[in-house]
């Protein structure tokens, strides 16, 4: 099956089943992790309405420890994954109650700064620490070359690497494990309870503190893991892995809205794939601009429906 | 017990002429005695203050928070380089047409910011911070950018000063007069109109929006015209940073520059007009100081210079917030006002004693409902 249409501008070589399917899969992996950044974003932004912009630098430290860990030390990665996600949840929790709550009665302005500081230490270490240069990846699933499900022979082929599939995997336990802890513990309760209303909470008797570092403990946990996922994606990391991840996991948690996490995971994989396809599509856009891409789809949400697909249309009182 | 002096006074008028007169000996002996180098390190300070000046009508003064202002500042360095570089424009006809397209660029960019506020207006500007070097790189502008090298203005390096000058400058010198002389002017403009009925209603936006719009402030105007004029405030900046080092590249409108103008605005103050200037001087000289600290410290190695001044902004960020919430100009403000106050002068009828008692009920101890509950 080929088409060939004879639009300016549109790449002609688009029209082909394997190709187009090969985009797909490329895209839903990338927006997967997108959607996984998002999370992170959701999370905080549920309870404290604000933003961490030190969130992708959290998640590349822990993706450098567990680097660390499991390829310079040799702990094999279901054991060094989990680990340094509980070490992050608890660098997360730290973070929200040294540092932000302390700032954050004083002014919303304050917490962006703070955060902005956060980015430029943690980026410095980092940076510091394991050195400016890409090393190789931490790769929790299997990714030499012959590590894929070949779908529709060639030429172009189709086919779905195995890590593909497990990124898939980790977003879908991920999102498991977060409904289960939100809807189906008590724990959970609380915390939607604060997200919903701060103030009632507390008068109720919900520990409002606790839940907040919990939110902010679950970002940096759930960040790391994205982090992880995006190494394993790329095949080199350096200190500036998650840069721009973060910023396409802003665009998608803007696209679904700020406090959705059904928003999240459709807007991680709806940015996924454009960035995947609409630069294949139309030649004249070069992969080089996916980014400024991200800034459209964060611009004209906000522009359109500043809630998001999903979100809640905040009500501001007069 | 500090000195009160009445504004207007010959006193005070005394103080205005020793402290302005001595920030021009200081730029004219800047000017004619230190080396090159360091002579266009204060040229940038000077380029750097006017940005931050712009950053700060936006942040400071409409409480809008722009995390992106680096590519207004990168859009005014290239529109001067390209105009001078190809079009053979004089520098001095390029200042109002970047100011301009600044202006046009934020307008269009701060229209968003009548319908998202606060944390959304933060990330499409970082967003359009992390953008620009990707745009400024792309095929299709090459031509014009010069890609992923940039431009470099050469006739700028041939600048002589003109012969009426009492004293002697090369270049590099002449080049900073330019680049100060144009400062202060906008330096002039924004504080007159920060004191002025513009100023009072970007300051009512920001501290109440509803209690601003029902007092006969049109928010949406303001606040996107607060954010243009910021954004042409920082392509001028950006226009006299080419001027100073005459080279531009797509990193100069990037997320290293915004990170630097914020952290230059809140070392140096938010909210004031005298902070933008510490705020140039800090983003220069801050890793000129860590530079040097490279070897002494674990972690960090000789060769990781940049990374020691980022580690170094970060936690100066960190702890001006939690330690100096106004900046330094706050902290100056302060010690200043122990041993100097300075006041404005009373009317003449009003007989209002000085120290009259404070009420039993401080406003702030008044319970006060979330929103704009007093408009």
């Amino acid at each position: 099956m080929h088409l060939v249409l004879a639009f300016p501008g549109v790449n002609d070589g688009f029209f082909n089943t394997s190709f187009v399917l090969q985009l797909l899969a490329n895209g839903f992996a990338n927006g997967a992790i997108y959607a996984l950044m998002a999370l992170t974003v959701v999370i905080i932004y549920r309870t404290t309405g604000h933003l961490n912009f030190a969130q992708g630098e959290m998640a590349t430290m822990g993706c450098f420890l567990v680097f660390a860990a499991s390829v310079e030390r040799g702990i094999p990665y279901w054991l060094a994954i989990p680990g340094v996600m509980v070490i992050s949840l608890l660098f997360g929790a730290i973070i929200e109650r040294g540092l932000v709550r302390p700032i954050e009665r004083r002014s919303g302005l304050g917490v962006v700064i703070l955060t902005l500081g956060l980015f430029l230490i943690l980026n410095a270490f980092t940076a510091a620490i394991w050195g400016t240069e890409s090393v190789t990846a931490t790769k929790p699933f299997p990714s030499s070359p012959g590590d894929q499900f070949v779908i529709l022979d060639g030429p172009p082929r189709f086919f779905v690497r195995y890590s593909t599939i497990g990124i898939w995997l980790v977003l879908g336990l991920v999102v498991l494990a977060l409904w289960a802890l939100l809807q189906r513990t008590k724990l959970g309760l609380a915390y939607r309870a604060v997200a919903s209303n701060r103030e009632s909470s507390l008068l109720v008797g919900i520990p409002v503190g606790r839940m907040l570092m919990l939110g902010w403990g679950l970002s940096a946990a759930i960040g790391t893991l994205a982090a992880v996922l995006t190494a394993q994606k790329a095949g080199t990391m350096d200190f500036n892995l998650m840069a721009t991840v973060l910023l396409y996991g802003f665009a998608a948690a803007a696209l679904g809205g700020f406090d959705s996490v059904k928003g999240a995971v459709v807007g991680g994989v709806i940015v996924g794939l454009a960035e995947a396809l609409i630069p294949q599509f139309f030649s004249f856009i070069g992969t080089e601009l996916s980014l400024v891409m991200a800034l459209f789809v964060i611009l004209i949400v906000l522009l359109v429906r500043p809630q998001g697909l999903f979100g809640t249309k905040r009500v501001e009182r007069v | 017990m500090p000195k009160i002096i009445e504004k207007g006074s010959p006193a005070h008028r005394l103080w205005q002429v020793i402290g302005y007169g001595g920030i021009a000996v200081l730029i004219i002996w800047i000017a004619t005695t230190q080396p090159d180098f360091r002579v266009q390190r204060f040229s940038a300070v000077a380029a750097l203050a006017v940005a931050v000046l712009g950053l700060n009508l936006v942040i400071g003064y409409s409480g809008q928070i722009s995390l992106g202002h680096s590519a207004f500042f990168g859009l005014g360095a290239y529109t001067s380089a390209i105009l001078v570089s190809d079009y053979g424009w004089p520098f001095y006809a390029t200042l109002p047409v970047s100011l301009l397209f600044g202006g046009v660029v934020g307008f269009i960019i701060g229209l968003p910011a009548l319908r998202i506020r606060g944390l959304y207006l933060a990330l499409v500007t970082l967003a359009l911070a992390i953008a620009f070097p990707s745009i400024a790189k792309i095929s299709q502008l090459s031509d014009l950018t010069g890609g992923a090298n940039g431009k470099t203005v050469d006739s700028f390096r041939t600048w002589e000063a003109p012969g009426w000058l009492p004293f002697d400058v090369n270049s590099d010198g002449w080049r900073f007069l330019v680049v100060c002389i144009t400062g202060a002017v906008l330096f002039l403009v924004a504080s007159n109109v920060i004191r002025s009925r513009v100023g009072r209603a970007l300051l009512a936006l920001r501290d109440n929006e509803t209690g601003a719009a029902v007092s006969g402030v049109y928010p949406a105007g303001w606040k996107t015209s607060a954010f243009a004029v910021s954004a042409g405030f920082a392509a001028v900046g950006g226009s006299l940073q080419v001027l100073a080092i005459p080279v531009v590249g797509p990193d100069t409108g990037g997320f290293v520059v915004a990170i630097e103008l914020i952290t230059g605005l809140v070392i140096g103050g938010i909210a004031t007009i005298s902070g933008a200037v510490l705020g140039g001087l800090a983003i220069v000289w801050l890793p000129e100081l860590t530079k040097s600290w490279g070897g002494y410290l674990p972690l960090f190695s000789e060769s990781d210079a940049p990374l020691l001044a980022n580690a170094a902004y970060g936690i100066l960020l960190i702890a001006v917030v939690f330690v100096m919430p106004g900046g330094v100009v706050w902290f100056i403000r302060f010690v200043r006002s122990k041993l100097v106050r300075f006041q404005p002068r009373l009317p003449a009828a009003s007989s209002a004693p000085e120290d009259a008692p404070v009420p039993a009920v401080m406003a702030g101890t008044v319970p006060q409902a979330q929103g704009g509950e007093t408009a």
